[in-house]
């Protein structure tokens, strides 16, 4: 019995082995879908910053990549008055890849939002190079571009309607609705 | 009858003759002026009780409004002062001097068959000349209107230039869900909505001409850019290309230039409203271009761009083709707009956190802060060039504000409860 148990630990092991690397060839693959996203001004330089976090990220990421079946699209963050995707985001951007893996063909509106600080026609602008840049970046990672629409609501739409550096950052994103 | 007649003519002929040799008393463009004391005491009439305070203090409020005059409270006008009559002859200059007043504006009104007649007279208590005598009638509603008349006609005597207080206001007014645009007269009263689509409808913008109207809605979902003709009442522009469409500015009687951004692009462009596929493109290129505003005489276009990574204010000459960055300080400088007179650019500029009025010479020189703490937010100037109108948040909500030119005399004016963002004047 106990060789047996030991047996099922070690299938299990090896499939959750296997499950981690299938993953991190898709980021692989993604990976190798970025030099077209030398052109875009925006995304240009994450590429570089990327690498080294790329390596580690296979062991780490490894044990979290089995639910991803489920997976949800998760909102990404901005700085202020920035719309690059920093190198964090690009992660949970590459984690929301397994959404449209599981939902193929399936149409989502990137929505682009900014917090209160600034004026109300350059956030609204503000909002949409956000949303953009978001979607550019998931077209670099694959994602069909006809399936992804953009909208900016500037900073209309607060989820957090306090006036602090907290709000303020949960509020300067780009949110998917699928 | 005919001697009535006669007090008429006279009357008319002396508001003329004051006019037309304006002495002014207060020159607004020196770099200090100092206010004038002003006394209105409640307005004279055998009937109506109540209007005869309450035009006294909107004459009171419009005359603080102004910036020019310091308002004499009602508690140091005595009962002998108030119940002095109107008339040169019944008024005891000395005693009106003594309390510090510089200048006295008596009026006494009538109501007849639905309407008032105002007659009103202002005096220099230093030597009790008569500076102004205006007779003015209206419908008994529209009584305020009357008083804004009375209160510019006051403000062209004093200052040689005619007054703002019967203007009207477009702004953007409404909760965090719903917002539209909205006409009000200057003193926060006749409010109406123009929009109500139960959506997002902002920046609005009115063609020189008064007869049209552009703004951005997300009426249809994605905010789309429209042109509304107010004779006809119809929408006679649409842009529905995916992205943002904002920012409007006009120049001519009826060309109107926005904004539209979408992907790695930013366009401006120029239509002229009234003349079918004259949309022009003014200017293309990667990154941010938006908030396109124009000179009074057309030959400059000012714009906010992100070229050099953070927003700042730059000029595009049309002769020359060439663009000039304007500001240098700071990392955040939007929402430019030209002075009628061109000689101004008004602009929010980020200083240590908050978010500020200022103005600059039209080269970008001599850039003052107008405003102190908040966030400070498009700001227009008057069609007189005079005032400058912007929203301002200091807490929880949008209010509208009006200052002087120079950043004096900021007063708020209430329309609608909830948020107040995007005044323009009307043309």
């Amino acid at each position: 019995m106990k060789i047996k148990s030991f047996g099922m630990i070690m299938l299990i092991l090896v499939l959750l082995m296997s499950l981690g690397y299938g993953c991190s060839k898709k980021v692989v693959k993604g990976e190798a879908a970025a030099p077209k996203a030398e052109e875009p001004k925006v995304v240009a330089p994450e590429p570089k910053q990327e690498i080294p976090v790329q390596q580690e990220t296979p062991k780490a990421e490894a044990p979290k990549a089995a639910p991803a079946v489920i997976a949800v699209l998760k909102d990404i963050n901005f700085d202020f008055d920035k719309y690059n995707i920093r190198p964090g985001d690009a992660e949970t951007l590459k984690q929301n890849l397994d959404w449209f893996n599981a939902n193929q063909g399936k149409k989502v509106k990137v929505e682009g939002h900014c917090d209160e600080r600034g004026t109300v026609e350059y956030n609204l602008v503000l909002g949409q190079k956000r949303a953009d840049s978001t979607k550019n970046y998931l077209i670099n990672l694959g994602v069909d571009g006809k399936l992804l629409a953009t909208v900016s609501y500037g900073k209309e739409k607060p989820v957090d309607p306090g006036h602090n550096e907290e709000a303020w950052a949960k509020n300067r994103r780009a949110h998917f609705l699928p | 009858m005919t001697k009535l007649k006669w007090l008429i003519i006279f009357i008319f002929l002396i508001a003329i003759a004051s006019t037309a040799h304006a002495k002014v008393y207060l020159d607004i463009y020196g770099k200090t002026f100092k206010k004038i004391t002003i006394g209105v005491p409640h307005f004279k009439s055998e009937s109506i009780d109540r209007l005869r305070m309450d035009m006294s203090d909107i004459l009171n409020k419009d005359l603080d409004l102004s910036g020019f005059f310091i308002t004499a409270p009602n508690s140091l006008i005595d009962r002998e002062l108030s119940d002095e009559g109107v008339e040169k002859r019944e008024i005891k200059f000395g005693n009106w001097r003594s309390i510090g007043i510089e200048l006295l504006c008596k009026a006494r009104f009538q109501e007849k068959e639905g309407s008032i007649i105002l007659e009103a007279y202002l005096y220099d208590t230093l030597d009790g000349s008569l500076l102004l005598a205006k007779k003015d009638r209206a419908k008994s509603e529209e009584w305020r209107r009357l008083v804004h008349r009375l209160a510019d006609d006051i403000i062209l005597t004093v200052t040689g230039e005619k007054g703002i207080m019967g203007s009207r206001i477009i702004f953007v007014g409404g909760s965090r869900r719903h917002k539209d645009i909205y006409i009000a007269d200057l003193d926060g009263y006749n409010v109406k909505m123009l929009t109500n689509y139960r959506s997002i409808t902002l920046s609005p913008s009115v063609s020189p001409n008064g007869r049209y109207l552009a703004y951005t809605s997300y009426k249809e979902g994605n905010p789309n850019f429209f042109v509304m003709d107010f004779e006809r009442n119809t929408e006679i522009y649409a842009d529905r290309e995916g992205g943002m469409k904002i920012g409007t500015a006009w120049t001519g009687k009826t060309t109107l230039g926005y904004s539209h951004t979408s992907g790695r692009y930013s366009t401006i462009y120029t239509l002229d409203v009234e003349k079918k596929d004259s949309r022009k493109v003014i200017l293309r290129d990667e990154g941010i271009f938006i908030s396109p505003v124009f000179s009074p005489d057309g030959t400059k276009m000012v714009f906010v761009s992100d070229m050099y990574g953070t927003p700042q204010i730059f000029m595009k000459d049309f002769s020359s083709g060439e663009i000039k960055r304007l500001t240098y300080f700071g990392s955040y400088n939007t929402a430019p707009c030209f002075s009628p007179k061109g000689d101004l650019i008004v602009f929010v500029s980020k200083i240590e956190g908050s978010f500020e009025i200022c103005t600059m010479n039209p080269d970008g020189s001599n850039q003052r802060v107008l405003t102190n703490g908040g966030i400070n937010d498009s700001p227009h100037f008057s069609p007189c060039g005079r005032y400058i109108i912007y929203s301002s948040n200091k807490g929880n909500r949008y209010n509208i504000y009006l200052m002087l030119y120079n950043g004096d005399n900021k007063r708020m004016i209430k329309f609608i409860d909830g948020d107040e963002e995007q005044p323009r004047f009307m043309p």
